[in-house]
């Protein structure tokens, strides 16, 4: 679909317009040359491919009508100084949504902008670089230009890129942490507050993990209640030789809040690269998550656990593709869906030519709690090499009625042995979050949210 | 490594009905228009209904678009060079003595015996050659239960009722491009109705030959399963080694009324084009069952032939308690594509499913298991088990496996694996250690992985099929 | 019968073997012990002609001629038999097609008629009785689902019918309860003729207060260090490897 062909949809006060009218703040921006050149170059790539159609494969299950014509403004047209009325909301929100993580840096984005008041740094430490994009942008051009790579050819990801103001620049420097430090956890915070104009924030984020480092980056996404918005993030993490990156992005966006987010990984050789998807929120979400084992012996572990309530839709589309021999992938996914909710697993395991001795294992599984609840599962292989062990499972299915029965004979009432059994189930996936502190925020999300009335979701 | 020979002559194995027969034909001019389908359907006399409906289904046809969606990459067909009827001269067939020598000949080379003293205990046999059907056997004993087993042309002279009630009821004219093609060209087929509580007893079989160069064949096959019935019904089919690519299209029916049960077995051995790809059979067909209660449809396929294999046998599980299974061994070598698998639509209550999928890529073969579990909201209690595993001969071959799942009732059950392998040197070495060479080692191992398929043909077929496999291995010595 | 010439055989280009001298006839039982990664089991895997393994020197000769050009297959029909350490599971294949068509390749090989379905049937069934196992197994899958007992007993079974001229047991012993060991020595000890010969190889002394060898070999870092009679074995079960390794 192209931009200009799309014209219904760009009338009056669509995101779609929006876009349009992006050139110029591109070009005003004062950027430095090289990245002018690259917004420039991605406006054309979504002026050619424009917002995906649902006959895209990969968007058949996804509808993203109320995106394209939604209300969206671009942040860099709404541009304007965070509210002090805003701030103390999201002060408000962290307060009561986040913990101390135990972090050692953590940045917090409030509507699209970086706070350097709400975030903090502690204890400082030399093998860790943490600061917004255009802190970067000043210090490390170089880091930053490598790490944005050339232009991506999804239109939500060159959208990403033609519009992005800011976001969140990591840099692990190898190969060890000072003495006594351990491994470093970097939190990106993003809070959306309920405002008057609905926005459309583009966050970017850049990981680079030098060889040798080990380091867990968390990124959280929280909406105030009734905030309407759209997020369309980009997150670009590097992993050098024999590095480890543990990923994880904790989803909480608002009940009318639309997330999108694209995750592309790639691993040198020897390098591993875990992810962990939680999501809770927003009204529709979706993680595109890419990961490239272009080196011999790379590994990369994709875990996701994804509670649906309400009318939610929530989708998770990854792409594993193994280029280099000796590699090895491992997928596992929890779903759980409630009310009149939808959820979209999309998983490709793709082994190239000479990628001998992959192993490549995926496995997915859904829990249908409501007779108006809709799962869309498609686990796929393609396998162009012979000497590789691939498999993948999924499952749709319900509580098992006799574990149910079990529980209520010992005395507990069916709500809570149906609560029970569901956490039991997400919890597979949960177990494997990294970072204590962490587990035990994401089980008390979890459980919070499961403990709530439906019309508390919808 | 010492297991690559064997896979190699595997990859590149001959085909062995490749021969052309020399019989006068009746055949229409290439090219396709409303006036191609008046002749066809003027040649074979049928009623006005039928004529209606094909044209319906070639102006629909003439709005659709070739999919494109499948993993599967063929140069563009030219549908106005194909010839849409080819026939053997001589028509209106009252016993075997009528036809053309030179097409009994075929059909006996083929192993496909049409005299009724030497066929096969229990196999009635209705045989297609090019498009027509020309010889069905042990018709009077079916006749007298009451069954009908006739080719698709005769059906619809003798019983132009039973065919406008059901053709077209499973399988729309507008269902797809292929399908519509069909609808509006078909030219023979078989047909075949088993009364209420009548267990056919003996399998039914249709052989399928294509003769002619350029001309597509399109056939028709409608079955209907009364109430509390049984049939089994197998096809077969070949075709003469040509460099040109040959057109396939064709529609299969079933339809399982109420406790009703029909086992469909393909095995489909059209030429697969030469080692490097030239030539070979452009196989595009639609078949679906439709199961009413209690109704169960089986299909088994396994398919070893063709350039390109486009072909998603499904089940409308529409009954309550209607059960649908497909069961697939999928052979790809030199540089065959298959793109197959089966749609499974849970409809009625308590309804079952059970996939399973071999596949097997050699040489340059492409795989691609592409299947559809769908389970509407209605569908309380439904199952579905897909097993579908992928076994790997050769590093240039590929194996690939989409299945869709869609979920829309909190009582289903739906589960999906798939595993992808290869034939492992230990497994060999210890075949060789106990004497046994490796060729014979290979085919053990590849009937092996097939066998949870292999076990649903009927008897005659399921030894058709190992050998099919095994062919390959024959003369691999030296 | 069977002759080992200063045989060295690497993998990968890591020498494993490193000069074998061995020499066994017809008739007799030679046991061939030694510590893990000894080269034991690389042994029995190049006897048998398995591709993995590079001869770099010397020779294998059988009746006087040298097979290390022979096929895997050939070697089988000209009587060689290995019980595998690890017996390899193929899915689908029965056990009962698979060892029909195994004996007819060597009954071929040895110019014999070839068994029919019922003949090589009743054949099954009486060789099945010398190593107690089940007629059921020969339904099912090759070694598939079967628990280690049941994997050392079918090649047991498999000897039985195929009826080797040299059979070598790679460590057929291990992981035994004493019910198989005792149902895979008496199938030795009833294969055990004049005109054949075992070679067993193994960890522990405890096959042969069973199967009562002529000779004993000790193989370590790729060299026969020691041999002698049954006492050998006997010895090492008290002393262990150690004092024979530091000789090595």
């Amino acid at each position: 679909m192209n931009v200009r062909s799309n014209s219904r949809v760009l009338e009056g006060r669509t995101y779609g317009a929006g876009v349009l009218t992006a050139r110029a703040p591109v070009a005003a921006q004062a950027l430095p040359e090289w990245l002018g050149a690259l917004k420039s170059s991605a406006l054309g790539t979504f002026e050619a491919a424009g917002f995906p159609s649902p006959r895209d494969e990969a968007w058949r299950f996804t509808d993203i009508s109320d995106i394209v014509s939604g209300p969206f403004v671009p942040q860099e047209v709404a541009r304007s100084p965070v509210s002090s009325g805003a701030l103390a909301a999201a002060r408000r929100l962290l307060a009561e949504r986040l913990q101390d993580l135990d972090e050692t840096a953590r940045l917090v984005f409030v509507d699209g902008a970086f706070q350097a008041a709400l975030s903090r740094f502690s204890p400082k430490r030399d093998d860790v670089v943490a600061c917004s994009i255009d802190q970067a942008l000043s210090r490390h051009p170089q880091r930053v230009r490598a790490a944005l790579g050339s232009d991506p050819h999804d239109g939500f990801q060159a959208l990403n890129t033609v519009l992005f103001q800011s976001g969140a620049f990591v840099h692990l420097a190898g190969p060890r942490p000072a003495e006594g430090a351990g491994r470093p956890v970097i939190h990106l915070v993003h809070v959306a507050t309920e405002r008057a104009v609905p926005l459309a924030f583009h966050p970017r984020t850049l990981v680079v993990a030098d060889p040798g480092t080990s380091s867990l980056v968390i990124e959280t996404y929280l909406g105030a209640d009734g905030a309407r918005y759209l997020v369309n993030g980009l997150s670009q993490v590097t992993v050098g030789a024999g590095a480890h990156v543990a990923h994880v992005v904790l989803q909480e966006e608002s009940r009318a809040g639309y997330h999108l987010q694209a995750l592309e990984i790639r691993l040198d050789a020897g390098a591993r690269f875990s992810s962990h998807s939680v999501a809770l929120g927003g009204h529709r979400s979706r993680l595109d998550i890419a990961a490239t084992l272009e080196q011999d012996g790379a590994e990369v572990a994709l875990q996701g656990v994804y509670v649906a309530r309400g009318r939610r839709q929530m989708d998770h589309h990854t792409v594993v593709t193994h280029v280099g021999r000796h590699t090895s992938s491992r997928q596992v996914y929890r779903g759980v869906l409630d009310d009149r909710a939808t959820a979209v697993f999309d998983g490709m395991i793709h082994v190239a030519p000479g990628a001998q001795k992959t192993d490549a294992r995926q496995s997915v599984r859904n829990l249908l709690l409501s007779g108006d609840a809709v799962v869309h599962a498609q686990p796929r292989l393609e396998i162009n090499a012979d000497d590789v062990q691939c498999a993948h499972g999924a499952t749709i299915g319900q509580l098992d009625p006799e574990a149910l029965f079990y529980l209520q004979s010992r005395g507990v009432g069916q709500e809570e042995a149906r609560r029970l059994l569901v956490q039991g189930f997400a919890g597979e996936s949960i177990q494997t979050l990294p970072h204590p502190p962490l587990r035990r925020l994401v089980e008390h999300r979890i459980r919070s949210l499961l403990e709530a009335h439906e019309g508390e979701t919808s | 490594m010492t297991g690559s020979k064997a896979l190699e002559e595997l990859a590149s194995q001959e085909y062995r009905y490749g021969f052309v027969s020399d019989v006068e034909a009746d055949t229409v001019a290439r090219g396709l228009d409303e006036d191609v389908i008046r002749t066809i359907s003027g040649k074979k006399g049928e009623p006005d209904f039928l004529l209606e409906w094909r044209l319906r289904a070639y102006r629909r046809w003439r709005t659709m678009e070739e999919p494109n969606w499948a993993k599967l990459h063929y140069p563009p067909i030219d549908y106005q060079a194909i010839s849409y009827y080819s026939a053997p001269k001589k028509k209106a067939l009252k016993s075997l003595d009528e036809v053309d020598p030179e097409v009994l000949r075929t059909f006996e080379k083929l192993g496909i015996p049409l005299e009724e003293q030497k066929v096969l205990a229990g196999v009635a046999v209705d045989a297609v050659f090019d498009s027509v059907s020309v010889a069905t056997t042990f018709k009077e004993k079916l006749a007298e239960m009451g069954i009908i087993f006739s080719s698709f042309s005769e059906a619809v002279r003798n019983h132009p009722d039973l065919v406008r009630k059901y053709l077209g009821s499973v399988v729309p004219y507008s269902d797809n491009f292929f399908a519509a093609l069909n609808s509006a060209v078909f030219s023979d087929g078989s047909f075949v109705y088993v009364p209420r509580g009548v267990r056919c007893p003996m399998e039914l079989s249709t052989y399928f030959r294509i003769n002619s160069a350029n001309t597509g064949q399109f056939e028709r096959t409608l079955i209907v399963a009364d109430e509390g019935s049984y049939v089994s019904y197998l096809e077969g089919c070949t075709a003469p080694m040509r460099d040109e690519n040959q057109l396939h299209a064709a529609v299969v029916e079933l339809v399982a009324l109420k406790d009703a049960h029909i086992k469909y077995s393909t095995v489909q051995n059209w030429y697969p084009g030469d080692k490097d790809g030239k030539g070979g059979i452009y196989n595009f067909v639609t078949k679906r069952g439709r199961a009413l209660e209690n109704a169960r449809i089986s299909w088994t396929q396994v398919e070893t032939g063709s350039a390109i294999t486009w072909k998603y046998p499904g089940v409308l599980l529409q009954g309550d308690h209607s059960v649908g299974e497909f069961y697939s061994v999928a052979l790809t070598a030199n540089r065959q594509q298959a793109d197959t698998g089966t749609k499974m639509v849970h409809i009625g209550k308590n309804t079952r499913s059970t996939i399973v999928s071999k596949g097997i890529s050699a040489g340059h073969g492409q795989n691609t298991y592409r299947g559809l579990v769908k389970v509407l909201k209605g569908a309380t209690g439904a199952r579905n088990h897909s097993e579908c595993d992928s076994l790997l001969l050769s590093d240039t071959s590929g194996a690939h496996t989409f299945p869709y799942l869609d979920v829309r009732n909190d009582s289903s059950v739906v589960e999906h694996e798939a595993s992808t392998s290869r034939i492992s040197e230990d497994q060999l070495f210890y075949c060789r250690q106990r004497g046994i060479p490796e060729e014979d080692a290979v085919s053990m191992i590849v009937n092996g992985f097939c066998k949870e398929v292999f076990k649903e043909l009927p008897m005659e077929f399921a030894v058709e099929a190992q050998k099919l496999l095994g062919v390959s291995l024959e003369g691999a010595v030296g | 019968m069977l002759t080992i010439r200063d045989l060295h055989v690497s993998v990968q280009d890591k020498p494993i073997l490193k000069g074998v001298d061995l020499e066994i006839d017809a008739g007799q039982v030679h046991a061939i012990m030694g510590p893990n990664g000894s080269g034991k089991s690389t042994l029995a895997q190049v006897l048998a002609g398995h591709g993995g393994y590079q001869v770099t020197r010397g020779d294998i000769l059988l009746d006087g001629r040298s097979i290390l050009e022979v096929s895997p297959e050939e070697r089988a029909r000209a009587g060689i038999f290995l019980s595998f350490q690890y017996p390899v599971e193929i899915p689908g294949v029965a056990n009962s097609y698979f060892l029909k068509t195994a004996l007819n390749a060597v009954r071929r090989g040895r110019g014999e008629e070839e068994l029919d379905s019922i003949a090589f049937l009743a054949l099954a069934r009486e060789k099945l009785d010398v190593v107690g196992m089940d007629p059921r197994f020969l339904s099912r899958a090759v070694n598939e689902g079967f628990s280690g007992g049941e994997k050392k007993r079918n090649e047991i079974f498999q000897m039985a019918l195929l009826e080797p001229r040299l059979a070598i047991l790679d460590e057929t012993d291990s992981g035994l309860d004493i019910d198989a060991l005792k149902a895979v020595a008496n199938g030795i000890n009833a294969l055990r003729s004049p005109d054949r010969a075992f070679i067993l190889i193994t960890h522990y002394q405890r096959l042969l207060d069973y199967v009562v060898p002529d000779k004993v070999y000790v193989l370590a870092n790729g060299r026969i260090v020691r041999s002698g009679g049954r006492e050998l074995a006997q010895e090492l079960e008290k002393r262990g490897y150690g004092w024979l390794e530091a000789a090595a």
